[in-house]
């Protein structure tokens, strides 16, 4: 039988009025071999992920229709992990108003969203590498980056570097009952891409994202293929290289620099304006020199909204 | 009489203040400190505390029998721009202010709120925090304790309520009662009613519970107390949850504080579209019911009530003869 693309339900669960909601996956490659899985939507209005499952499956379609033994090992593709939170456009599971990437490890006795998050655990335990795609969520622009526990760093980092993004994010502290925490605790490799901003599609982020996960997965002799080498060299940072930028004051944030620019110590990103008064209310300027790789792009802001974040440029030390 | 006021965020739209009450001797630190209001629409909470302001200002001016000890500090709502908007969380973005502790005072605008949160309240002996369930549970009136000490446990039955010793889990992470544990003391977290709405039976025995509570430890005195309620004390292992097999409509004419026998019929699951009935709920054990669903919409594996299992009266508390279960 030909390798191809297939797909499979994992889980279903009945609705209080009717029908059912479902896990679902695209598979191929046989069991026994090294296992990559793409797990996106586990927030409802994070879209990128979705769309980033989608080119991969047409890219492997491709791929197989070529050379159906390209793929040694297994990839197993979750574009939908909260399906029903994607059909609200919300972040969380509706009816239950839960962050699903909060209800990790899961129940599955528990409320729905706990058995949906153990299903998924139970899906992608025994990986060799999950990788949790994210988009942000609707206030922050964010430069695709990879998001790795620091502890975890000498396992990780070089599959981190694989993904082809212009950051990889060490950090010292990991939400509770994440899946990433989860899987760090059954000793399952996770990677958490973020990339663009909730309820958009950036093309070139996707692509970039998928070129990364592509090397990743031949990283590991999942696929067996000729790719271009990752073309962007990740900066690689833990958090006291991280710079917050909050609204000093409430307002309109008004950006004065491209998402993504390299800025000079004192140089003005942006201010925050009053429709009351014709100079700003505050100016925001860049702690050090740095990359620009957050930047909030919904303008109404409270005293203490995030507003940006700059990699100090003296992050891309050498790594041990 | 203007009001102390905790923190300003400033906004062209409208600065946004964290008015909160502090009463009794200025030049000492509180012995209690109530807070309510961390989530905007649980409601019984803030109104108590708006209450017991007025209530304890009475006192203070002579107006009402009894006597304000010791300095305290009420904050009936933390999440004003919540209350406002009738939301849950922060209305800008959606955040559970109860995650956001020990908060920052540089970091995002819910955490600058929960650092002076936190300021305030932490060093006061007795800390109490008041929630009001969700959209989803009626709670009864009752005392939570999560990996009490014995002075807690001792101090939790002068509320006069039914006391619960909850199981100590992760997902209280981020909470202001985690954020206050680490500080010399007793912390206690209230639960009363329904969110979304007033429930005044609810509210008038929460209201009850705290005065009693302050004359008790000597914050008041002087003050009437109402009858004594009949106090029950439920550790961990005796908090039954009865659960949904099945997902549909669950429809319950019980009312919270019901004692039942096991078998008794908590509610009905109907089918959503087809309207019959899928099965009764029964209770699994004989108990108090403490808490049961009102948001009919139910997935398969949610909460329907929570019974809490036998009857361990306080000694020296006289029982209510209409609680027995017969």
């Amino acid at each position: 039988m030909p390798a191809q693309l297939v797909r499979e339900t994992i889980a279903q669960w009945a609705l209080p009025y009717h029908g059912e909601v479902r896990l679902e996956r695209l598979a191929v490659g046989a069991h026994g071999g090294p296992r990559v899985a793409v797990v996106a939507g586990i927030h409802g209005d994070e879209l990128a992920g979705m769309y980033l499952c989608q080119r991969l499956a047409a890219w492997l379609e491709g791929l197989l229709d070529r050379d159906p033994s390209a793929v040694p090992g297994r990839i197993e593709v979750y574009p939908t992990a909260n399906s029903l939170a994607i059909g609200a456009l919300s972040r969380e599971v509706p009816a239950l108003q839960v962050d699903l990437n909060r209800c990790f490890p899961g129940d599955a006795s528990g409320p729905m969203s706990h058995r949906l998050a153990g299903a998924l655990l139970g899906a992608v335990a025994g990986a060799a590498l999950v990788v949790d795609v994210h988009a942000s969520n609707r206030f922050l622009r964010e430069l695709p980056q990879v998001r790795v526990q620091k502890d975890l760093a000498n396992t990780h980092l070089a599959l981190a570097r694989a993904m082809n993004l212009d950051l990889v994010w060490l950090q010292g502290t990991t939400p509770g009952n994440t899946l990433r925490q989860a899987l760090g605790e059954c000793h399952v490799p996770c990677l958490s891409v973020e990339m663009g901003i909730a309820l958009r599609l950036e093309a070139g982020f996707v692509r970039q994202a998928m070129l990364g996960i592509l090397c990743a997965m031949r990283q590991l002799g999942v696929l067996k293929v000729d790719l271009p080498d990752p073309p962007v060299r990740s900066i690689v940072a833990d958090d006291a290289n991280i710079h917050y930028l909050n609204a000093p004051a409430g307002g309109l944030f008004e950006p004065r620099v491209e998402h993504g620019a390299w800025v000079a110590p004192g140089e003005v990103i942006g201010h925050v304006l009053s429709p009351y008064q014709g100079r700003p209310l505050a100016d925001v300027r860049a702690p050090c020199a740095g990359r620009l790789f957050t930047l909030r792009e919904l303008p109404l802001v409270e005293t203490g909204s995030l507003l940006a974040r700059v990699v100090d440029k003296d992050a891309q030390r050498p790594l041990p | 009489m203007s009001p102390a006021n905790l923190l300003r965020l400033h906004s062209p739209l409208g600065d946004l203040d964290l008015p909160y009450h502090a009463l009794g001797a200025p030049d000492r630190p509180p012995r209690a400190a109530l807070v309510a209001g961390l989530q905007g629409d649980e409601l019984n909470g803030t109104f108590v505390l708006a209450r017991l302001a007025a209530y304890l200002r009475a006192l203070e001016a002579g107006e009402r029998r009894g006597r304000l000890k010791s300095p305290v500090v009420l904050v009936p709502c933390v999440n004003v721009a919540g209350l406002h908007a009738g939301r849950h969380g922060w209305p800008l973005d959606n955040t559970d202010v109860n995650r956001t502790f020990p908060g920052n005072a540089t970091g995002e605008t819910t955490q600058r709120i929960a650092q002076a949160v936190l300021e305030l309240t932490r060093e006061a002996y007795y800390r109490v925090d008041i929630h009001g369930s969700d959209r989803h549970l009626e709670e009864l009136p009752q005392v939570w304790l999560f990996d009490p000490h014995d002075d807690e446990r001792s101090t939790a039955c002068q509320f006069g309520l039914p006391v619960a010793e909850q199981p100590a889990h992760g997902s209280y992470a981020g909470s202001l009662y985690s954020a206050w544990r680490p500080w010399p003391g007793e912390c206690f977290v209230l639960q009363a009613g329904l969110a979304g709405a007033l429930q005044l039976a609810h509210s008038e025995r929460l209201f009850r519970g705290l005065v009693a509570f302050l004359e008790r430890t000597e914050i008041l005195e002087g003050v009437e107390l109402s009858e004594d309620e009949d106090l029950h004390y439920f550790g961990a292992a005796q908090l039954v949850s009865v659960t949904a097999d099945r997902p549909g409509w669950f429809v319950s004419h019980l009312d919270v504080g019901r004692w039942l026998v096991a078998g008794d019929v908590i509610g009905q699951m109907y089918d959503g579209f087809a309207g019959n009935v899928l099965a009764e709920v029964r209770s699994p054990v004989s108990g108090l019911v403490a808490a049961i669903r009102r948001q009919p919409l139910t997935f398969e594996g949610e909460l329907l009530a929570r019974v809490h299992a036998g009857r361990h009266r306080v000694a020296g508390v006289p029982t209510a003869g209409s609680h027995v279960p017969p």
